[in-house]
């Protein structure tokens, strides 16, 4: 019967949808629209693009800068900002809310709208969108502009990384950060950096440093930039080796409108990283960087990639020189932390010893993020939030869906790394504390969220 | 106001409490226009039409008719031959939902211009042939099956349109409908876990 059972759904199967989706649910199409066209419109509508982005935020999001008092970034050039910024639904506290059941947030629509994913600034577009910070500093530079004609950055500068981030190397922890303070980039690098690294690591850079055509910057048509461009370089979001809060979506969700947006990814501890991609878990940085040219240039469509001039780097020369690079960044130092990635009592605040009992125990934090492993676990993880929220809404062009497994990302010098999660939804680490109070269920009291934002200052 | 915003830090500000605004409205606002029809009225000027549709638009609408009249002639079918109560009411739910779908979807299509489909297509004909030639368990699950199916293809569709689509009234059409129709798929999921449990 069961056999029957199966045969039988087979031949219904067999003869059902033969035509499939559009094409362009998965590839880009050719553009239809000159340039100067798609200039003119995207010019037209950018205004309210922007304002439209910016109501989301401050409907979301408490925007204002309140710095945690004393409390800077390891380069000591911003402030860290405090507090919970996602804001909860009327009437409601946070400690009512975790006290729901999933099925009752959901059904009473009393998920906090900062808990869903962040839309890109123009979701039908996509793409990578830097900060103004950077846009100056390579123009000034390079004279190369990453200015889109049809968006602007949208978080306010209080909630990204300070710029330029500082660089420490792990094969000269001695030395402390060897970024001079500055940006490196094509121009400057080799000044800054020789003396402190190898001939093989200097081309690794120098690679990194290059810009190669990318899908909005490039020399088509099909661009958002308004001169021909030479293309994005690595660090051009990796700002040195860091983040500095660029953008982009997803290149491994299709179609558009279900994409999620990507916050750039430090590139600091690569050495102990051995899963790269929100989805593809590559298992080494050769890898990642190898095949970068296709995914973060080109939203993972080869087609594409291959009309506008991807640049292929060579596995055995160029990708291993990249890679090693790569894998001289380190953390920034934490002096708290003993070499098993606990804390040291004598050196730590009680409220920070308290925040580390939280971490490891009712919070369950430590679960995937593992103390002694750089507070990673080298897996994916589902958190499953689609049981706190109804699915197929859309928010700015962008649909709701549930996010699927994402990566364990570090904890190690993460005051330095905001915004939030892999989308960048949460602005302060006091949000990421109520985020996964409520999606674990942990119910852990104001005290302890307290401690655990301590705790993860000194990390 | 320095002394303010330190005093206002991390401890003292810890709850952000005020009401949420609703978010903006949802309906899909703004496209590439890379990829617009070129004869959109008002593009030269940067003051596209609203109404016109580009050639996602057109698919989008001709394929999702296609599926979401089959969904009301398929339900009209278990509603009179399923055998789990389930079923039944899930196919209940197709006839009335797609039914007013349709009827919205076909608005949208005419102040696009686009003709839609009138008649059953020949691979929905065949699955409702199929479909007829069994009965009980079998037929329950085979058509829940055909369900998952034609709901993962229209949220699919919807999603593509939203992103891809030009015509405003297509892409207002597609988000509101995309919730039900997940709302749909998660049911045929849901009754296909218990069919084969």
């Amino acid at each position: 019967m069961n056999r029957w059972s199966s045969m039988l759904v087979f031949a219904v199967g067999a003869v059902a949808l033969a035509d499939g989706l559009p094409p362009d649910a998965t590839y880009r199409p050719l553009p239809t629209v000159p340039l100067s066209t798609v200039i003119r419109n995207d010019r037209a509508a950018k205004p309210a693009v922007q304002q439209r982005q910016r109501a989301l935020l401050e409907s979301r999001y408490d925007l204002s800068d309140r710095p945690i008092p004393n409390v800077k970034m390891s380069g000591g050039r911003k402030f860290v900002q405090g507090g919970v910024r996602v804001k909860l639904p009327a009437g409601k506290t946070w400690d009512q809310l975790a006290a729901l059941t999933p099925e009752q947030i959901r059904d009473q629509n009393l998920f906090p709208q900062g808990f869903l994913r962040l839309p890109h600034v123009k979701q039908s577009a996509g793409g990578q969108v830097f900060p103004q910070q950077q846009i100056d500093q390579i123009n000034a530079q390079e004279k190369r502009s990453l200015q889109r004609f049809d968006v602007d950055f949208d978080l306010p500068d209080a909630f990204t990384p300070e710029f330029p981030a500082p660089i420490f190397l792990q094969n000269r922890p001695d030395l402390g950060d060897v970024s001079q303070g500055k940006l490196l980039t094509i121009r400057n690098y080799y000044e800054i950096m020789v003396g402190n690294i190898t001939p093989v690591q200097m081309e690794g850079l120098r690679l990194l440093l290059t810009p190669f055509p990318q899908e909005e910057f490039n020399q088509t048509e099909d661009r958002k930039v308004v001169e021909q461009s030479n293309g994005v370089a690595c660090l051009d979001c990796h700002a040195n080796f860091h983040s500095n809060a660029a953008f982009h979506l997803t290149p491994d969700v299709r179609p558009q409108a279900a994409r999620f947006r990507l916050d750039t990814t430090s590139l600091r501890g690569m050495f102990n990283q051995q899963i790269h991609g929100s989805k593809r878990s590559l298992r080494s940085v050769e890898d990642f960087t190898e095949f970068e040219q296709r995914t973060a240039y080109f939203n993972g469509d080869h087609v594409s990639a291959t009309r506008k001039g991807v640049n292929l780097p060579d596995r055995p020369n160029q990708v291993a020189m990249m890679a090693q690079m790569q894998n001289m960044i380190d953390f920034p130092p934490a002096p708290k932390l003993r070499p098993d990635g606990t804390l040291d009592p004598a050196k730590a605040t009680p409220k920070e010893l308290a925040g580390e009992q939280v971490f490891n125990g009712k919070g369950q934090c430590a679960t995937c993020h593992v103390p002694r492993n750089d507070f990673l676990d080298d897996r994916m993880h589902d958190l499953k939030t689609e049981r706190f929220f109804k699915s197929g809404v859309v928010v700015n062009d962008q649909v709701v869906l549930p996010d699927g497994p994402i990566k364990t990302f570090t904890l190690r010098g993460i005051k330095d790394s905001p915004p939030y999660l892999h989308d960048g939804r949460l602005l302060t680490l006091a949000d990421t504390v109520e985020f996964f109070n409520l999606v674990l269920g942990t119910k852990l009291s104001a005290d302890e969220k307290d401690s655990l934002v301590d705790y993860m200052l000194a990390l | 106001m320095r002394i303010l915003t330190l005093l206002c830090g991390f401890a003292l500000c810890g709850a952000a409490t005020a009401a949420p605004a609703p978010p903006p409205d949802a309906s899909p606002a703004f496209t590439n226009p890379g990829f617009a029809n070129p004869d959109t009225p008002g593009l030269m000027d940067a003051r596209p039409a609203p109404a016109t549709a580009n050639v996602s638009d057109i698919v989008f609408m001709k394929t999702l008719a296609m599926g979401s009249r089959a969904e009301v002639e398929l339900g009209k079918l278990a509603g009179s031959k399923a055998s789990e109560p389930g079923v039944k009411t899930f196919a209940q739910r197709m006839v009335k939902d797609h039914t007013d779908a349709n009827t919205k979807l076909g608005a949208a299509a005419g102040a696009a211009r686009v003709d839609l489909p009138k008649d059953l297509d020949p691979d929905h004909a065949a699955v409702r042939a199929e479909l007829q030639k069994h009965d009980g368990r079998d037929f329950d699950l085979a058509y829940v099956d055909s369900q998952i199916r034609d709901h993962q293809m229209a949220a699919q569709l919807l999603i593509y349109e939203i992103g891809n689509g030009q015509s405003a009234d297509a892409r207002r059409f597609a988000a509101l409908t995309l919730p039900t129709v997940m709302e749909h798929l998660e049911m045929a999921k849901s009754l296909h876990d218990q069919l084969t449990r």
